[in-house]
């Protein structure tokens, strides 16, 4: 049946053009989100196998990526969440109060420019802090940061409304800043 | 609207760009009369450009993303066997390493995906056909890992101001010197980069950059492994391939067991052509 062959090749060809280029930003999600560079493999594997098989849903022209990472989450709700030891920061609501005080109270001395400038070495710390940020926030704020999608696209991906991305960046980021300021506080370091 | 209406409603999504034309308009006259929130933004947008720097895009590693690519290819495989055989299009398997989750399956649907797996098992015991899946190449695969990761972001990490400061950094580091000159060709050196593979190996990868596409240059040591067969066009000592839709370039060193590896999405043709006049 050379038309079906020639068919499922030109379907693989595409396939491979929209989606693999993404496989490193997949992987890099992953990661934050199962910590284990194996679990992160299985997850990235199960994503692009998933969204081979439902290719025909995706619209060429549109965000590949943000399409992918939709996958990507809802393969890890469903399959790969750890239950308690994901717990790795405050439940939500904790984490919310603490960021409500903690926004609330800023010094505008922390809001200096510099302050970050001076934590820009401490690489670690980042990775650190956002770690530490309940799971949902993290995917979050990776979607927005550093892969780029808007906050529409994060809605879909996380099923969640776009009031509801828009307030978990913004704690997600509070709580940022006050984890990066802890640490480089705890090294006895200053920031401002 | 004051500074706490702000912060909680507006800074984060003002930052990232979200805010609709009439919330700007609001954010925009708050600012005019606060100097701290002014601060509070650019506060918010460097932090978000720390979380991009330094979360790097880690890439995949190589036989881990081998092994994606592979499980690919049997999906596709059994996706197209199914299909000729006359079962349902949506594949019923479940390839993971250690996550297999079987889902039931209808008696007649595997008895198809077994005969079909079978009957491709057969046709791979002898010549293989069009429709097989293509044979991998590891070290293309780095290659083209390389180009996707440096084409959504590219920077530096050795000397790059001009061909020749490159060179005498890949030059200090015992990496094969040479740069290329795709300039006639619309391609224009971004810079180099010194990078070790999962397994040690050192590698530099020089970005040469076009208006719509970019050539990559990966080289390391492969310890002079035979070049891969069936190049598709052969200039010299440099061999040519059509690979997973990318152009790539394949030439053996004569020194120190090293390959180079170009990598594009442009045209085998005109990276022959860049080719041929880089080294004219």
């Amino acid at each position: 049946m050379p038309g079906k062959s020639d068919s499922g090749q030109a379907r693989r060809s595409l396939f491979e053009r929209e989606a693999l280029p993404h496989l490193d930003a997949l992987y890099a999600t992953a990661l934050r989100l199962v910590r284990s560079p194996d679990d992160a493999g299985d997850l990235v594997q199960d994503t692009v196998l998933r969204a081979y098989r439902f290719f025909d849903q995706f619209t060429p022209g549109t965000n590949c990526r943000a399409w992918l990472m939709t996958i990507l989450f809802n393969t890890f709700r469903n399959g790969y969440r750890r239950g308690a030891r994901e717990q790795v920061a405050a439940s939500e609501e904790e984490f919310s109060s603490r960021i409500d005080a903690e926004s609330l109270a800023r010094d505008p001395k922390e809001s200096d420019p510099e302050s970050l400038a001076g934590a820009r070495a401490m690489e670690p710390d980042v990775e650190r802090a956002l770690d530490a940020l309940p799971e949902e926030f993290r995917a979050a704020l990776m979607m927005v940061d550093v892969h780029e999608m808007n906050y529409q696209e994060v809605s879909a991906a996380l099923s969640i409304p776009v009031g509801t991305v828009k307030s978990r960046i913004s704690r997600a980021r509070a709580m940022m800043r006050k984890a990066l300021r802890d640490f480089a506080q705890g090294r006895g370091r200053t920031c401002s | 609207m004051n500074c706490i209406e702000y912060i909680e409603n507006f800074l984060s999504a003002h930052a990232d760009g979200e805010l609709s034309p009439g919330e700007l308009r609001d954010a925009e006259q708050h600012l005019r009369q606060c100097l701290g929130c002014r601060g509070r933004l650019d506060d918010e947008r460097a932090l978000k450009s720390l979380v991009r720097q330094h979360i790097e895009m880690r890439a995949m590693p190589a036989a881990m993303r081998q092994q994606l690519l592979d499980a690919l290819d049997r999906a596709a495989s059994e996706d197209e066997s199914a299909s000729d055989a006359g079962a349902p299009a949506q594949p019923a398997h479940r390839l993971l390493k250690r996550r297999a989750a079987w889902v039931p399956l209808a008696v007649a649907a595997m008895l198809a995906i077994v005969f079909a797996v079978a009957r491709r098992f057969e046709s791979n015991q002898s010549a293989p056909t069009e429709a097989s899946a293509p044979v991998r190449n590891p070290d293309f695969d780095i290659a083209i890992a390389a180009l996707d990761r440096f084409q959504r972001g590219f920077a530096p990490n050795v000397p790059s101001d001009s061909a020749a400061a490159l060179s005498a950094a890949y030059a200090r580091a015992k990496m094969p010197d040479f740069i290329w000159n795709f300039g006639a060709s619309g391609f224009k050196l971004a810079g180099g980069r010194l990078e070790k593979l999962d397994d040690g190996r050192k590698a530099t990868y020089t970005l040469y950059r076009g208006a719509q596409n970019s050539i990559l240059c990966t080289r390391f040591r492969n310890g002079g492994a035979a070049p891969p067969a069936n190049p598709a066009k052969t200039l010299s000592n440099h061999r040519f391939y059509r690979y997973r839709g990318y152009s790539v370039c394949y030439t053996r060193l004569p020194d120190g067991g090293f390959v180079c590896i170009l990598a594009s999405r442009i045209s085998l043709d005109r990276m022959v052509q860049a080719v041929k006049i880089a080294l004219k």
